[in-house]
């Protein structure tokens, strides 16, 4: 990415370990103002080490960071909103009350955090639940209340950490177009998330992230590309695609099969081929999804995704 | 730090513990208890049974001294607390039992006067009773008095709950022989019988009680004391020793606890002995609250992780905020309910006073007020507090369950209940070379030193324990914040003693 956009967050060679596990090693990644940022990567890539560190929760070993021009992220949390991946609530206390707490924890004054407070959750369709206790709450309506506490103080930089899992597609768009609104009002949001298909829905830029390390970034189109692959939709359970002309790698997940094309393919020839061999439903030539450029990104570096491991706070 | 950001986590803590029926249950279970205990005190004095005996006395004469010998008893207690009303006219008297017992008052107003009166009153007490009669028209305060207590011996046993009468009543039956007690015991009229053989003097042998109930001895103890002083003072009147020798031969030495007062010494008084036993009593109460209130610090602790509440609270406030915040929460919440705690002691003690001095007592409560006292017990808990709320708080950030943290609890609790054991030790030799080692041990010392407090030591020994605790209570919150910093996002088992250092670190 060009050093003209303006960036809202950045690390430079950020490294932190845990004991023996090296959570995130010299980390580089640039947040343009503005944006949706996805932080992709599988289940122990780093992600969250890496947000825990620009929201100032952990210190980093080594790198420099800088959020909203700030190298220390502790000294503008009230600037910052982090809706955390293991998210919790108070159970006792009522929907309003703690969604206003949490402004003025932000540095809001009691009445304006209970207004944002009301405004918010009005917008969430949770008006009518603002002196009805947490724990009373379903798990996508308490995943509701936690993104209205991150966003009660209209944070200029935010960051949510996989914010649709447990949500049903209805409350999977409420949030996404409440994403959608911070963007447009200017703010800025770091997306982080192991399901790729979301973050190539939303995000305007990203950095893949495996061991610790950015294995690939740039905006959706640079890193996507374009009429590389092939997607194929076909009948039946699995098929052979082997020594299909000029088709490398093959992703194939059932009835549909990505095919990776090499320079010189012929899709005509690879049509027919294929005719041969299935009952071809759909034909199309497509950019590479975020999970293929991911595994051959991975692949290319001769890494593996790693697993996360117990006990480290990472 | 930042204050605004701790005083909103100490506010939520305490609202939400305030909202909690274990808050109100805790703070209302001292009250329920005192008013349940004197509701049922009362209630159990006004359902209590009296039991009834008769006496088939073959001596012929023994069991008219025992009664002699228990209405002086009884009437010798009703006087004192008659003599201890306040004097008021029999006009002014709000009925006619208060009138008596007002001309009563009157009427042993000097030692004399009183001797006089309870020698004729037991005389005429006795006649009475042993011949079921009445007096026609009494004109006198003892006539009055007598006529009284035997016809109306409920009222009597109301007025004076000391007297025998309250517990025991003699019955006199229509055949006084062994078969026809008997029959009354079987019909439930009778609790039991007391057989008194021809000479007791001579010999005990061959007296019985008779009785159904065998494991209640309590009535033929009391009438077997009562009866054992008449024969023995009839064997010394046989052996020609006179009364005044006799009590002379029998007289016990007692030593009377005083106090020292310049070159002499000052009889203790009750206040005194409630002065000594004041310290322990708040040794008790600070070692309660301690311990509740870090429990409630540690399962608030382990609630904010397991419920994955941390880390959102972290991107808001440091750790070292959010642990502060927490410890004066629930501190605040703790201390409200041992406020209402010692009010409610307050207010029952002042109203239990009242009653007494209106029935003529005197008590005073000074030494349970004494503001050193007082003082001490905030400055002692304050610290205490301290000192182990940031090892409960560290404790519980690395746990995810209560059970986890009940293993690592262990060690603690072993060492909060070693000034539980010294509590007597210390309150019976205060500067003895065990209180002193233990008040400069500092996990020990806020316990200790308030034990101490009945004869306390020099201002040096409160300064400097009290110098060594608050360093001991600054390291202990410097490591436990570190610990509760680097353990509250802790994921997995809680850590090994191997693994606390790195812990430490960070």
């Amino acid at each position: 990415m060009g050093n003209a956009i303006a960036t809202a967050a950045s690390v430079q060679d950020l490294s932190r370990s845990f004991g023996d596990v090296q959570a995130v090693e010299e980390l580089s990644l640039a947040v343009p103002q503005g944006t949706i940022f996805g932080i992709i990567g599988p289940n122990g890539a780093g992600k969250t080490t890496t947000i825990r560190i620009l929201m100032g929760i952990l210190a980093a070993d080594a790198g420099t960071i800088n959020v909203l021009g700030e190298s220390d992220p502790r000294r503008i949390k009230s600037r910052l909103g982090y809706l955390p991946e293991e998210k919790g609530l108070y159970k006792k206390m009522q929907v309003g009350e703690l969604v206003a707490w949490f402004g003025e924890l932000k540095g809001m004054s009691r009445r304006d955090a209970t207004d944002a407070a009301r405004k918010l959750l009005a917008e969430f369709d949770l008006e009518s639940r603002w002196r009805d206790k947490c724990d009373s709450l379903s798990k996508g309506m308490g995943q509701k209340v936690q993104i209205a506490a991150t966003l009660v103080h209209d944070p200029e930089l935010v960051v949510l950490d996989e914010p649709f899992s447990g949500l049903d597609p209805i409350n999977v768009e409420m949030v996404r177009d409440a994403m959608l609104a911070l963007k447009a009002r200017g703010r800025t949001v770091i997306l982080c998330t192991h399901i790729m298909e979301q973050a190539e829905q939303i995000c305007d830029a990203l950095a893949l992230i495996n061991r610790g390390r950015v294995v690939l970034d740039g905006t959706l189109a640079e890193l996507t590309g374009s009429g590389d692959t092939l997607t194929v939709e076909y009948d039946g359970a699995g098929a052979d695609f082997g020594g299909l002309p000029g088709v490398g790698r093959v992703n194939d997940a059932g009835n549909v099969a990505e095919l990776s094309l090499s320079a010189d393919a012929d899709p005509q020839a690879i049509l027919q081929e294929l005719l041969q061999r299935v009952t071809v439903r759909r034909f199309d030539t497509t950019t590479t999804s975020l999970h293929e450029v991911f595994v051959r990104a991975v692949r290319e570096k001769g890494d593996d995704p790693m697993v996360e491991g117990e006990g480290e706070a990472a | 730090m930042s204050p605004r950001s701790v005083g909103l986590v100490a506010r939520r803590e305490f609202l939400e513990n305030a909202r909690t029926k274990a808050f109100w249950i805790g703070a209302l279970s001292v009250p329920v208890l005192l008013v349940v205990s004197a509701a049922a005190g009362g209630f159990f004095a006004s359902i209590r049974s009296v039991d009834t005996y008769a006496v088939l006395d073959q001596s012929g004469w023994v069991h008219d001294a025992t009664r002699r010998h228990i209405i002086a008893e009884d009437l010798t207690e009703a006087l004192d607390v008659i003599a201890r009303r306040s004097v008021s006219s029999p006009a002014d008297a709000s009925n006619e039992r208060e009138a008596l017992l007002a001309e009563v008052r009157t009427a042993i107003d000097s030692d004399e006067d009183r001797e006089a009166f309870q020698t004729r009153a037991a005389e005429l007490i006795f006649t009475l009773a042993t011949e079921s009669g009445r007096i026609p028209s009494p004109s006198l305060a003892v006539e009055k008095f007598a006529d009284w207590w035997v016809s109306d011996v409920d009222a009597v046993a109301d007025a004076f709950g000391d007297t025998s009468l309250a517990d025991y009543r003699e019955l006199v039956p229509s055949r006084l022989d062994a078969a026809h007690l008997n029959a009354l015991i079987a019909e439930d009229r009778l609790d039991g019988y007391f057989v008194i053989p021809e000479d007791p003097v001579r010999s005990g042998e061959g007296a019985r009680y008779v009785t159904e109930n065998l494991t209640d001895q309590d009535m033929s103890r009391w009438y077997g004391r009562g009866l054992t002083e008449v024969v023995q003072a009839q064997r010394l009147r046989e052996e020609n020793i006179d009364a005044e020798t006799a009590e002379w031969l029998n007289e016990t030495i007692s030593f009377e606890a005083a106090k020292p007062l310049g070159a002499g010494a000052e009889t203790a008084d009750d206040a005194d002995f409630l002065a000594q036993w004041a310290p322990i009593g708040l040794v008790y109460l600070l070692w309660i609250s301690i311990f509740t209130i870090n429990q409630m610090l540690l399962t608030s602790t382990v609630d904010e992780k397991s419920g994955k509440l941390a880390e959102v609270l972290l991107s808001s406030v440091s750790p070292a905020d959010l642990m502060a915040g927490k410890v004066a929460g629930i501190g605040g919440a703790g201390l409200a309910i041992i406020a209402v705690w010692i009010a409610t002691f307050v207010a029952f003690a002042l109203a239990g006073l009242g009653l007494m001095a209106r029935a003529g007592g005197d008590f005073d409560i000074g030494p349970l007020l004494n503001p050193a006292f007082l003082i001490g017990f905030v400055v002692y808990f304050l610290l205490g507090y301290l000192l182990y709320a940031a090892i409960f708080c560290a404790i519980g950030s690395l746990c995810n369950t209560i059970q986890d943290a009940q293993s690592l609890m262990m060690p603690m609790i072993l060492v909060l209940m070693i000034p539980f054991l010294l509590v007597f030790p210390v309150a019976r030799d205060p500067n003895g070379t065990l209180a002193v080692v233990a008040s400069w041990i500092p996990p020990l010392t806020p316990f200790v030193m308030l034990n101490r407090m009945a004869d306390p030591p020099g201002v040096l020994t409160f300064a400097g324990t009290s110098v060594l605790l608050a360093a001991s209570v600054w390291y202990s919150l410097r490591i436990g914040g570190r610990v509760f910093e680097n353990g509250i996002l802790r994921t997995g088992k809680p850590p090994s003693l191997k693994q606390l250092p790195s812990l430490l670190r960070g």
